[in-house]
C-alpha cells in the first residue's frame, strides 16, 4: 500500500514539469528542427524544396569567417574588460557604508533595453558628444574621435560594457555576500592575515561565480545583434546580422540556416571548452 | 599621538569618500546618458545642435508633437504593455508546478532539468528568432500576437522558473511538515505556506517577466512586423534602418519612462538574491 502510493506520487512529479519544460522543448525543439532542415535545403520558401548539401560547401567563406572573428572579438573583449572591473569594484563595495544605494543605482542599466543603450552612450562619444568636446577643450586631442561605425569596434564594446558591467557586478557582489562571515573570523583567529584572508578564502570562494559571469557576458554579447547593428562597424558585423541579412536581403534561407547552425555549434563549443578548464582550474586551486 | 589621530581621520575620511566618489561615479555613468537623451528630444529643428556647442541652442517640443501625432507611437505603447501583460501571466500559469516540481520534490535530474530550462536564454537570440518564426509561421501565428505572445513567453518562462524555483528551495521543510501535522492538506498547504512564502519571488519574477518582454527585441522584429509593433521596432526603425537621433530619443525616453518607473516601484521586491539567481549561477 505504501509503496504503491509512493510510486504514485512519484510519476505525478514529473508530469509537474511538463508545463513549463514541456513548452520550452516544444518550441526549441521546432526552432532548431526548422533550422536544421532548412540548411540542408528542406522547407526551402524561394527555391524548390530537396535536401542538398550544396548550401554547406558554399559557407565558409570570407564574409562569414570575417564576421564570425569580429563576433568572437568583442565579445572575449567585452567579458575580460567586464570582470576586470566588476570584480575588484563588487569586493570593494562590500566593505564600504552606503552599499545599498549604490546597488540600487547599479540595477537601473540592466533594465535599459539594449537598443536604448545603444542611443545614450552613442549621444555621449559621438563627433559632437560630451566626450570629444571634453578632451578637445583639455587639449589631450585636437580633433573630434570618430568612435561610431569605426573600423575596430570601440562604440560596440563600450555599449557592450556599459551595459554589462553593472549585470555583472550583481553577480559577483551576490557571490562576496554569500561568503560566511564565521569562515572569515575563524580564519581570522587562527592568524590568518588580510592578505591571507583574501587570497585564501574569499578569492576561492567567489572564482566559480567569476567564471560563470564572464562565460554569462560572452554568450550575451556574442549573441548580440542589435548593439553592433547600430554602433559597430560597417563590413566586418556581428554573425547574427549576417544570418538576418542573408535570410531577410538576400532571400537566401537554406544558407541563412547554416550560419545559425555554425553559430550555436560555435558558442557550444566555447562554452564547453571553458567549463573544462575552468573546473581544471577550480581544481587545482 | 597627533600621527596616530591624523592616520584615523584619514582612515574614516576614505571610508566615506570612496563610496561617495562610486555613487557620483554611477549617477554620472547613468545620468550624463540619461540628461543627454532628454536634451536631444527637445532639440529645436531650427536651432540644430552640432559641434562644438556643448548644449543646444534652443529648446522645444517640437520632436515630441511630431512623433506623438504623426507615428502610431501610443498604439505601439498600448500593444507593448499588452504583449508583456499577457506573457508574464502566461509564464506565471507555465512556470508555477515545474518550479514547484524542481524546488520541493527531489525528482531524479533536478540538476539536468535546471540546465535544460535555461536553454532558451543561452542560445543565439537571432538565429531563434528566424527559425521560430518560420515554426510559428507554418503554424498560420507569423505576424499576430498569438505568435508574438507565445515567443515573448518562451524567454519569459526560464526567468521566472528560475527565480521561483529558488524561492520553493528557501522554504523550510519544518513549516511544511507542521501544516501537515495540523492537518493540512495539499491545497491548504500550498495556499497557506507554499505561496506567502514564495510570493515576494513571484513579485520579482513577474517584473523580470514583463520588463524582458517590454525590452524583446529580436523576437518581435521578426514574428511580430508587420502587424504587431512594439516600442522597440519602432525605435529600431529611427537608429538601426536610418538615423533619426532626435526622434530615436523620444522614442527611448517612451520606453524607458515606464521600465524605470516599474522599477522604482518595486526596487524593494527585487533582492540582490533573486537577481544572483536569475542571472547566475547556472
Amino acid at each position: 500500500m505504501k509503496t504503491a502510493r509512493k510510486k504514485r506520487k512519484f510519476e505525478w512529479g514529473y508530469l509537474l514539469l511538463l508545463p513549463g519544460l514541456g513548452y520550452i522543448l516544444f518550441f526549441l525543439a521546432g526552432a532548431t528542427g526548422m533550422m536544421i532542415a532548412q540548411s540542408f535545403g528542406l522547407f526551402n520558401y524561394t527555391a524548390e524544396s530537396r535536401f542538398s548539401l550544396e548550401y554547406w560547401k558554399g559557407i565558409l567563406n570570407e564574409t562569414f569567417v570575417d564576421d564570425l572573428l569580429y563576433s568572437l572579438k568583442i565579445a572575449v573583449c567585452a567579458s575580460l574588460l567586464c570582470i576586470c572591473i566588476a570584480y575588484p569594484l563588487a569586493l570593494i563595495i562590500k566593505k564600504l557604508p552606503g552599499e545599498r544605494t549604490i546597488l540600487s543605482l547599479v540595477k537601473i542599466p540592466m533594465f535599459i533595453p539594449a537598443l536604448v543603450a545603444s542611443l545614450l552612450i552613442l549621444n555621449i562619444i559621438d563627433y559632437h558628444g560630451i566626450l570629444n568636446i571634453i578632451l578637445v577643450r583639455l587639449q589631450i586631442i585636437e580633433e573630434p574621435l570618430r568612435l561610431r561605425n569605426d573600423s575596430w569596434g570601440v562604440a560596440a564594446l563600450l555599449i557592450q560594457a556599459w551595459k554589462n558591467i553593472p549585470f555583472m557586478l550583481i553577480i559577483m557582489y551576490s557571490a562576496v555576500e554569500a561568503v560566511r562571515r564565521d569562515v572569515i573570523d575563524a580564519a581570522r583567529n587562527l592568524g590568518a592575515g588580510r592578505l591571507a584572508v583574501f587570497t585564501q578564502i574569499i578569492v576561492p570562494l567567489t572564482l566559480p561565480s567569476a567564471l560563470v559571469s564572464v562565460i554569462l557576458v560572452f554568450i550575451r554579447v556574442f549573441n548580440d545583434y542589435v548593439i553592433s547593428k547600430t554602433a559597430g562597424p560597417l563590413y566586418p558585423n556581428t554573425i547574427s546580422n549576417l544570418m538576418h541579412v542573408t535570410a531577410y536581403l538576400y532571400n537566401d534561407w537554406p544558407s541563412a540556416a547554416c550560419i545559425g547552425c555554425l553559430m550555436v555549434i560555435t558558442a557550444v563549443s566555447f562554452v564547453s571548452v571553458y567549463n573544462y578548464l575552468s573546473k581544471k582550474l577550480l581544481q587545482n586551486l | 599621538m597627533a600621527k596616530e589621530f591624523s592616520a584615523q581621520l584619514t582612515r574614516k575620511l576614505l571610508r566615506y569618500l570612496v563610496p561617495f566618489a562610486i555613487i557620483v561615479i554611477l549617477v554620472a555613468w547613468i545620468g550624463v546618458p540619461m540628461a543627454y537623451c532628454f536634451l536631444w528630444s527637445a532639440v529645436d529643428p531650427d536651432y540644430p545642435w552640432s559641434y562644438p556647442d556643448p548644449l543646444p541652442q534652443k529648446l522645444s517640443l517640437f520632436h515630441w508633437r511630431y512623433i506623438l501625432e504623426n507615428t502610431n507611437i501610443l498604439g505601439a505603447v498600448g500593444s507593448s504593455f499588452f504583449i508583456a501583460g499577457c506573457t508574464t501571466i502566461l509564464s506565471f500559469l507555465l512556470a508555477l508546478p515545474t518550479s514547484y516540481a524542481l524546488g520541493r520534490r527531489q525528482l531524479k535530474g533536478t540538476g539536468f532539468f535546471k540546465t535544460l530550462m535555461l536553454l532558451p536564454l543561452v542560445l543565439p537570440g537571432m538565429a531563434m528568432a528566424i527559425f521560430l518564426g518560420r515554426m510559428l509561421m507554418k503554424m498560420g501565428l507569423s505576424g499576430t500576437y498569438t505568435g508574438v505572445i507565445l515567443a515573448h513567453t518562451l524567454m519569459g518562462v526560464p526567468y521566472m522558473m528560475r527565480i521561483l524555483v529558488v524561492s520553493f528551495e528557501s522554504v523550510p521543510q519544518d513549516l511544511v511538515d507542521a501544516a501537515s501535522n495540523l492537518g493540512a492538506r495539499a491545497f491548504t498547504r500550498f495556499v497557506e505556506v507554499y505561496f506567502p512564502m514564495v510570493l515576494p519571488g513571484l513579485v520579482a519574477g513577474s517584473i523580470f517577466t514583463f520588463i524582458n518582454s517590454m525590452e524583446e527585441f529580436n523576437l518581435t522584429f521578426i514574428i511580430g512586423l508587420p502587424t504587431v509593433k512594439t516600442i522597440p521596432t519602432v525605435l529600431f526603425s529611427y537608429l538601426g534602418e536610418s538615423f533619426a537621433r532626435t526622434r530615436a530619443s523620444v522614442v527611448s525616453l517612451i520606453l524607458l519612462i515606464p521600465n524605470l518607473t516599474l522599477l522604482l516601484i518595486t526596487e524593494r521586491f527585487i533582492k540582490t538574491e533573486y537577481m544572483g539567481a536569475a542571472l547566475g549561477k547556472m
